[in-house]
């Protein structure tokens, strides 16, 4: 008995590698176009520096509503009908990857994929490493507190614990403007909301479309907008200029011919942006 | 050669590893021993009571410690700290305020337990039935035999398997990043991470690496020489700790 129990044990272990190793090496292959200059002699490519044909693989941390987030089995948000239609009007696909937000500016230039979109922000820091779209969305900053929280602004700050995701604009604003607060980052926005419900903390900094959905989700409150001049771009490659130029063409058109102000009401209340309108 | 010069950049540039060699030493080294040292200490505790439970020849004592351990060994660590860190507190229990290394420690020390208790558990199973038995014809309760008797003989067996769960909760304390750290707070991973998510730039990390190392490898070689020793019997007979045993026998020289 034991014996014909190790050898179903064994052959279950090793399809298990096999399946694993089929997974693996998928995403290996369309690395080879990596450097311009030799992709004319590999595989067919287009001139957008795609290493597959009509697709374009998009980065992105799919746990952001209303931005990206997958309910009913589907990824939906504001950055993801945007990313399709502006891959619609240049014939291509869509393929999404789902990774950490930590990871996506390496992950891409490391030619995981051909592109990123995850209601990032433009700054110097980031684009030593990845280059960016013009800016798609205009951002603003916005406190959230308890449903009984004393605090109605920034200015009841000092002493009390502030929370924000990690590498976002918000945090590295709350660390230099609150400076009698003790900053707490998370590694996401529902992990900060999550401890400001369990009463850990005092309060989150947060984009405000993010706070403004879990307004709505939950009891918390968004008690102050603050302004901090910030704005989205979509990430792409240093070296792919040829997709830069086209994605950037492309976002302008759509905002020219009005689909922008379309899918902006999709998602969000009020007026859009002027610099947004048609 | 462009992939081997970007992977240098990404994870292996000196300058941010530089810039971020002082919070990795100060803050996170501290608080990753102060973490792991802790949940330890407790789970080691712990282990100790749910291991003497789980020998009970009483059933009702066995189950809750079997229980236990199924359970906390059984789940993912970084979900038992997400429990503890986030789920206490919103339940309203908050035995240590809003100080989050304490839910830390206590969450690493709950599953730090579970495994103790199946170490320690056959530590003192390995310990032969007779010194029971002669333990208890010298009138000695049940208790005094376990605690005079067989727990000391159990506790040598059981060194290097301890060693290494202590590793493993060293590095396990690099889940702990879920329940947000604030300043001061951080341990290595933490610090490595902001780092990372701030500019793309994975070396801190890496550099994070090496001070786990740092522990690791110490505690492993650790492990390895008690191994050893135990194999090949108690020093004396050896060559491992010569002057210690022997000082007659010193280098030419003398002591120094």
């Amino acid at each position: 008995m034991r014996s014909v129990n190790l050898r179903l044990l064994i052959s279950i272990v090793a399809l298990l590698a096999l399946a694993l190793a089929a997974c693996a090496d998928e995403p290996d292959e369309p690395e080879a176009p990596d450097e311009v200059d030799e992709v004319d002699e590999d595989e067919p490519v287009d001139d957008l520096g795609l290493a597959q044909e009509g697709v374009i693989v998009v980065g992105s941390d799919i746990d952001f509503p209303p931005f990206e987030f997958i309910e009913d089995g589907e990824i939906q948000g504001f950055d993801v009908d945007l990313m399709e239609e502006i891959a619609a009007r240049l014939g291509l696909e869509v393929e999404w990857v789902d990774t950490g937000f930590d990871a996506l500016i390496s992950q891409l230039a490391a030619d995981e994929f051909d592109a990123l979109i995850a209601a990032m922000t433009i700054t110097e820091e980031r684009a030593e490493t990845i280059a960016f779209s013009d800016p798609y969305f205009e951002a603003t900053q916005a406190l959230v507190v308890g449903p009984d929280s004393d605090i109605t602004g920034v200015g009841d700050l000092a002493g009390m614990s502030v929370g924000a995701q990690d590498g976002t604009t918000g945090e590295a604003y709350a660390e230099e403007n609150f400076t009698d607060s003790t900053i707490t980052s998370f590694p996401s926005y529902p992990a900060a909301f999550g401890a400001l419900e369990a009463d850990q903390i005092d309060a989150v900094l947060a984009d405000l479309p993010a706070a403004a959905e879990q307004e709505a989700r939950s009891d918390l409150v968004v008690t102050e907008v603050i302004d901090t001049d910030e704005v989205y771009g979509i990430g792409v490659q240093q070296d792919n200029e040829a997709l830069l130029a086209a994605i950037n063409d492309t976002l302008a058109e759509i905002i020219a011919d009005g689909t922008y102000a379309d899918i902006y009401s999709t998602w969000f209340e009020g007026d859009v942006p002027p610099r947004f309108a048609d | 050669m462009e992939r081997f010069a970007r992977l240098a950049d990404t994870f292996f540039d000196l300058e941010v590893m530089r810039r971020a060699f002082a919070d990795l030493l100060t803050e996170g080294l501290v608080n990753t021993i102060y973490i792991s040292a802790s949940a330890m200490l407790f789970g080691l505790a712990g282990g100790l009571v749910f291991a003497l439970m789980a020998i009970s020849r009483r059933w009702w004592i066995r189950l809750p410690a079997r229980a236990y351990v199924d359970l906390f060994r059984g789940l993912p660590a970084i979900l038992v700290i997400l429990l503890v860190g986030l789920g206490l507190p919103t339940a309203g229990i908050r035995p240590f305020g809003r100080y989050t290394p304490a839910y830390a420690i206590l969450a690493l020390s709950i599953i730090a337990a579970a495994y103790i208790t199946e170490i320690l558990r056959a530590g003192i199973q390995s310990v032969e039935k007779g010194q029971m038995e002669a333990a208890r014809s010298l009138g000695m309760t049940y208790l005094q035999a376990m605690w005079l008797v067989i727990v000391p003989q159990g506790v040598r067996r059981v060194l290097p398997p301890l060693t290494n769960e202590f590793i493993i909760l060293t590095k396990d304390s690099s889940l702990l990043f879920v329940l947000g750290l604030s300043l001061g707070e951080r341990e290595l991973y933490r610090i490595g991470q902001q780092v990372a998510s701030r500019t793309g730039n994975y070396s801190a990390v890496m550099l994070a690496g090496l001070f786990y190392l740092l522990i690791t490898i110490p505690l492993t070689r650790l492990v390895n020489y008690m191994d050893t020793r135990m194999r090949e019997g108690k020093p004396g007979a050896g060559e491992e700790e010569p002057l210690e045993l022997d000082p007659s026998a010193s280098v030419p020289g003398g002591r120094r």
